[in-house]
């Protein structure tokens, strides 16, 4: 892809702009802060850092509440029922992924929910 | 389980010489597919009373403790324990309960979540930090000198009033007190992008000053001005229709937030309930109770998914004394399931329900009762 210029021609234009931000004499630019400024700088960010940490305790814990309340259950059908604890536990053959999952978007669908939807 | 598949064969032929009915233990191998273990079922011995003997359970009457005599008579003290541990007196119960499934079925969000205000302007301080830490946009690069592409870029980068991180008032970066701006991600608005692509339809200054000039006519009016030529779609507002309404009964209202499906039985109190049945047949366990049961409650012109065969919450309730019934109480075990497409339908449903609700976690918390929402809360998601 990288063709050797001769002497006099113009040299490719993407060259060009890799070495322009490779090679730009104010790269990298470290921002220099006042004392308030960075002060502020520093309570965003550890007050970030609290957020996140709490976000993710939050989601573990919701996490391990399902889990338990999963493994409570289970554990009643076991003592109540061994046929059906043993059908619900059993690892099903049928595994293929489906189609119609659709992953969250930023903006809804033009067509939006099917409410019309009618079997067979 | 941990018992191997070798030692249940066993053990089922040890019971069953001792028992005096034809009744043999089901084999279960858990490494045979549901299909291939069906073969290994045996019939049991037909019932009077047409509730299958493992329904009122744990209670399998054992040699220890005779099942008392007034309930359930026609259940066969001698038919023995199905597992030989519990004919051990290891979990020694003299309750019958009545077994349940519930459907907890879903809408997961279709959106990404709402962010919070912290966030907003969180994203929106790290925007200007990058603005300042980056190298200046190459313009050169895009638009050639002296053409009308690069007059038209230059323009409407003016008329933009954006931070300008090379500017004097570079260090003004930081959001103000009051200021919204923070709200919305330029990169991702879509006015912003209208009015900042360089789109080349501004070829002579006549055909803009005529746009200028209609669009202030238009203002005047107080019409909305639309640009004639809308190259990427304009998407659609994230709050529908359902929202704005409030009808709980759409699925396109909250789109951030996961719906589930309760449904209203003919009772004063404890009315709104996830939809439920008891198990009902000889072979039916508790996926296809579920399936069953959200079939005759909530009609079939619904495309849903059962996650997996295995509960993931209890609601355990005894009856009230005087009840008529054999059994001390229901155990209701839930189901998940999510709905991909369709609607609920209760005309002709078969458990006598009145209503059905789209509902988040938090508006379920009103609806249901205390006791049963302390029993359900931990199986839904909050968000």
């Amino acid at each position: 892809m990288a063709k050797k210029s001769k002497k006099g021609s113009p040299t490719d234009i993407r060259v060009k702009l890799i070495r322009y931000s490779l090679y730009h004499p104010k790269t990298p630019r470290p921002l220099r802060f006042g004392t308030m400024r960075m002060l502020r700088h520093w309570t965003i960010h550890r007050a970030w850092k609290l957020y996140q940490a709490a976000q993710r305790k939050e989601r573990e814990y919701e996490l391990e509440r399902q889990y338990n309340k999963m493994r409570d259950a289970c554990e009643e059908l076991r003592l109540t029922s061994p046929g059906l604890y043993a059908r619900a536990v059993a690892k099903s053959i049928f595994r293929y992924p489906i189609v119609e999952f659709r992953i969250p978007t930023d903006t809804p669908a033009k067509n939006g929910w099917n409410h019309e939807w009618k079997r067979g | 389980m941990n018992v191997s598949c070798k030692t249940l064969r066993l053990r089922g032929l040890g019971t069953n010489e001792l028992t005096n009915n034809q009744n043999s233990l089901p084999v279960i191998c858990l490494n045979l597919p549901a299909a291939a273990q069906r073969i290994f079922d045996a019939p049991r011995v037909a019932t009077t009373i047409t509730h299958r003997p493992y329904s009122s359970a744990g209670a399998q009457p054992n040699s220890i403790t005779p099942p008392p005599a007034i309930t359930s008579p026609a259940v066969n003290p001698t038919e023995g324990s199905r597992d030989p541990v519990e004919a051990q007196g290891e979990f020694p119960r003299k309750d019958w309960w009545d077994i349940a499934t519930g459907v907890v079925i879903s809408r997961p969000p279709l959106l990404t979540r709402d962010l919070p205000e912290f966030e907003q302007s969180y994203y929106f301080y790290q925007r200007r930090l990058n603005d300042r830490l980056q190298l200046p946009f190459a313009r050169w690069f895009y638009f050639k000198k002296g053409t009308l592409g690069e007059e038209e870029w230059k323009r409407k980068q003016a008329a933009e009033e954006r931070y300008q991180p090379y500017g004097p008032r570079a260090w003004a970066d930081e959001l103000l007190k009051g200021s919204t701006e923070h709200k919305f991600d330029p990169l991702k608005d879509y006015e912003h992008l209208v009015a900042t692509t360089v789109t080349g339809e501004e070829e002579t200054m006549s055909i803009m000053q005529a746009r200028q000039e209609s669009a202030k006519e238009a203002q005047a009016r107080g019409e909305e001005m639309e640009y004639p030529s809308e190259i990427v779609e304009k998407p659609f507002p994230r709050t529908t229709q359902a929202d704005i309404e409030n009808n709980t009964k759409r699925l396109d209202r909250k789109l951030s937030r996961t719906l589930y499906l309760v449904v209203k039985r003919k009772r004063d109190k404890h009315a709104w309930r996830f939809p439920q049945s008891r198990l009902s047949g000889k072979w039916e366990h508790l996926r296809w109770g579920a399936q069953r049961t959200l079939l005759e409650a909530a009609g079939p012109n619904m495309n849903t998914w059962f996650v997996g065969s295995a509960p993931i919450g209890l609601y355990k309730y005894k009856y009230p004394p005087g009840h008529a019934q054999n059994q001390t109480g229901k155990k209701v075990f839930f189901m998940k399931a999510r709905i991909l497409a369709g609607q609920a339908d209760l005309t002709n449903n078969k458990q006598g329900l009145e209503d059905f609700q789209w509902l988040t976690k938090d508006e379920l918390k009103e609806v249901v009762g205390n006791k049963y929402y302390r029993a359900v809360q931990h199986m839904l998601v909050a968000q």
